[in-house]
């Protein structure tokens, strides 16, 4: 039983010395900063566009479907709150991190004295769950 | 461990030069776990690319709870699990097919055949065993080292180490490697 182990470990150690005497190869390090700089343009451009392509889709779609009230004001008020819940839902959807760091700010004392409950995925999904809650809010408007 | 706290806090704003620091000090600790598990060169370069891209993207979800090695580290061998697990849906493994058609005859051979038999079954353990052999044969750190650095007690480093071997042992048998 000892003499197998013993073979096992030193197999495990022969393994080890060799793998530890592997150069790190030196295109690694030039190739990742490549791709991520490539990535982050188009991830940026996408980043910059998204909420107002977005918006403005959103914004045609729903003024398409708007029921016009009788009084004038009326109308503005709900055409200005339709913007707002559509820009609102756009920002939570494409930028929750933003929404995130306001939040973040508004509970810092509580943050401070407990830290927090949820991870930063969670956070995301529940901004992203509310961005769909503001657009819905758009819609009621439209059809009221 | 100040310094690192700021090069990952300025990678998470998206700064190139601070990430590119950062992967220096954990490049080549990282690539030879990643040759230890995939045993040839080519696929720990692939490995470790994947690791650090992964890295970068999910570095704002790190909250510095652990060593971003560790977490890094993480990152390696669940890549490198999904990519056996994909390629054994493709085909057979490939380490296997090797390992089986390598000629036996000589003593060189054989081996080179005992060390790939060795290399399929450590990465066929579950990663919490892996991570102490890593440690332990790898890097060469004592009991107490590891279990520092896992945030456990030195009887848990312990038992891990022995359920390693005690896997490790089982794999060989099992599969008549």
């Amino acid at each position: 039983m000892t003499e197998k182990r013993d073979a096992l470990e030193e197999g495990i150690w022969e393994l080890c010395r060799q793998a530890k005497e592997i150069e790190v190869p030196p295109d690694i390090l030039p190739s990742v900063l490549k791709l991520l700089q490539t990535r982050r343009c188009r991830l940026a451009l996408g980043y910059r566009l998204g909420p107002i392509l977005s918006f403005i889709a959103l914004s045609l779609l729903f003024l398409r479907l708007f029921t016009f009230s009788p009084g004038v004001i009326l109308n503005l008020v709900r055409i200005f709150l339709l913007f707002l819940s559509l820009a609102t839902g756009t920002v939570f959807l494409f930028q929750p991190e933003k929404m995130i760091e306001i939040d973040r700010k508004i509970l810092g004392d509580y943050l401070l004295k407990f830290g927090p409950k949820a991870t930063p995925f969670q956070e995301e999904i529940l901004f992203r769950v509310q961005a769909i809650y503001f657009i819905l809010i758009g819609f009621i408007i439209c059809r009221i | 461990m100040p310094e690192e706290n700021s090069l990952v806090a300025r990678s998470k704003k998206g700064d190139l030069q601070a990430f590119e620091q950062l992967i220096k000090s954990l490049q080549a600790r990282l690539y030879r776990v990643a040759f230890l598990l995939s045993g040839n060169r080519e696929e720990a370069e692939d490995l470790l690319q994947d690791t650090f891209l992964n890295l970068y993207q999910s570095l704002p979800r790190f909250q510095g709870r652990s060593m971003v090695y560790t977490y890094a580290y993480r990152i390696l061998i669940n890549l490198h699990r999904r990519r056996v697990r994909k390629r054994k849906r493709v085909t057979e493994p490939l380490l296997e097919d090797i390992v089986a058609s390598t000629p036996s005859g000589t003593e060189i051979f054989a081996k080179q055949e005992q060390n790939e038999r060795l290399r399929v079954a450590i990465s066929k353990l579950p990663p919490l065993l892996q991570e102490v052999i890593v440690l332990r044969y790898l890097e060469e750190l004592s009991y107490q080292e590891i279990a520092t650095r896992l945030g456990i007690n030195e009887g848990t480093v312990k038992s891990r180490l022995h359920n390693a071997k005690r896997g490790l042992r089982k794999i060989l048998t099992k599969k008549n490697l």
